[in-house]
């Protein structure tokens, strides 16, 4: 996440990245599946040598550049600007050595994208993709030289348009009160309230969820629009870890376009303990942690399909 | 930067306050008193934008959704096969634009 930040804000390298087309991708996949893109990533990908140390399961996670028919032209794993950049110069000089009819495939990789089985195909168009922003609370005693100081992440979280039955109620009036359906509010806990602050970590299983609701009441509706309030509560835990926050929340629904215009949760509490990758080995004492979920913005760089996506169960 | 060290200001001030009030007031209020005190919660309606303010990202820490990415390597050969030019793949454990 930090080489997201480093590496892209990064001038230099972003008016070099208009030379090419730049994209992004998970690794593991790439790696181990069979589909097409995966297996023409295969080809290539180590000729630069193996970026993260020997061994096929090593992770070849970085930054590579190859021409369209997989012609390596480059690759390093590095978070300094200025070395990224020079590999990119070093790619582009090599491209432009190569006969157009090598450095394109034969025919058109589009046919392939039909083959290819992707979580992103199933992004609930109609539904509702929640963006879940993570950060640690202000606390005493951290150093401002290191990184996890300043660390935050990001997650989604996908309802299919049939989950969100009984979200908003059919009618309203200035004292509707109602609960957001066990559905939606589990699949927050699970999934959006884990600690990821530092790095990726498993979500809760359904027993580590012991308690998790959140209320809502209409606050004004004006216009066509409801405005609501939200409130709730959650904890998980499990052996190792735990979560515990409270939740004020804020709704707006279009009742004209039947549309949920604003969705916002704001959650804080504690957190205690540690997972394998979320890089808090060093900081397992319970310590204040804090989250914001909203809708996500239709940007190609918002559809990536949540990190367990395959646990959802979607067909 | 700046912002974000005063947002944190601002959220540590009202806990160092609280901190000292449940000081003084342990002299005199009873064990119940006291666990009440401990567990005001960290997000209210109160201080709702404040805590929003400090977990969101700055436009700086998203400067990299600026480039035109595709978020999957085949769209990339795709669009490097149209335009006829060279592939940049960005590849992590878990996607780089989720939660990696």
């Amino acid at each position: 996440m930090i080489a997201r930040q480093s590496v892209w804000s990064n001038d230099d390298v972003a008016k070099l990245a208009k030379e090419f087309i730049p994209c992004a991708d998970e690794v593991w996949r790439l790696q181990n599946s069979d589909d097409a893109d995966c297996v023409h990533f295969r080809k290539w990908c180590d000729e630069g040598g193996t970026l993260n140390g020997d061994g096929p399961q090593t992770t070849r996670q970085g930054t590579f550049c190859c021409t369209p028919s997989g012609i390596f032209l480059g690759s390093l794993n590095h978070r300094q600007p200025a070395r990224v950049a020079q590999m990119l110069r070093d790619a582009l000089k090599k491209y432009n050595e190569i006969k157009k009819e090598d450095r394109l495939l034969k025919e058109d990789p589009a046919k392939t994208w039909e083959t290819i089985n992707r979580a992103e195909k199933q992004y609930p168009t109609d539904g509702l993709v929640l963006r879940v922003n993570s950060r640690d609370m202000p606390r005493e005693g951290l150093r401002q030289d290191d990184w996890r100081t300043h660390a935050w992440n990001f997650e989604y979280v996908w309802f299919r348009k049939p989950e969100l039955e009984g979200l908003v109620p059919n009618s309203f009036d200035k004292n509707t009160k109602w609960d957001i359906p066990d559905t939606v509010v589990r699949r927050i806990a699970r999934y959006a309230l884990i600690d990821n602050v530092r790095g990726q970590t498993p979500s809760w299983s359904n027993e580590q969820v012991k308690e998790d609701e959140i209320e809502c009441s209409v606050s004004n509706i004006k216009r066509g629009t409801v405005y609501f309030d939200m409130t709730g509560k959650f904890l998980m835990e499990a052996e190792g870890r735990k979560i515990e926050l409270t939740l004020v929340g804020k709704g707006e629904y279009n009742t004209r376009k039947q549309k949920l215009e604003k969705f916002e949760l704001v959650l804080a509490g504690e957190r205690t303990g540690r997972t394998q990758y979320n890089a808090r080995e060093d900081d397992t004492a319970t310590a204040p942690i804090a989250y914001v979920l909203h809708i996500a913005p239709d940007h190609p760089t918002e559809k990536i399909a949540p990190a367990e996506f395959w646990s959802y169960g979607w067909r | 930067m700046t912002t974000r060290l005063m947002i944190a200001l601002l959220l540590l001030l009202p806990l160092s306050v609280s901190f000292d009030a449940q000081s003084r007031s342990r002299k005199s209020a009873d064990k119940n008193a006291e666990k009440e005190a401990e567990k005001e919660p960290l997000v209210t309606a109160k201080n709702y934008d404040t805590v929003r303010e400090h977990v969101l990202p700055s436009d700086e820490e998203e400067k990299w959704r600026k480039m035109e990415w595709r978020t999957t390597f085949w769209q990339g050969v795709m669009d490097a096969q149209k335009a006829d030019k060279p592939v940049l793949l960005f590849a992590m454990n878990g996607h780089p634009f989720g939660c990696t």
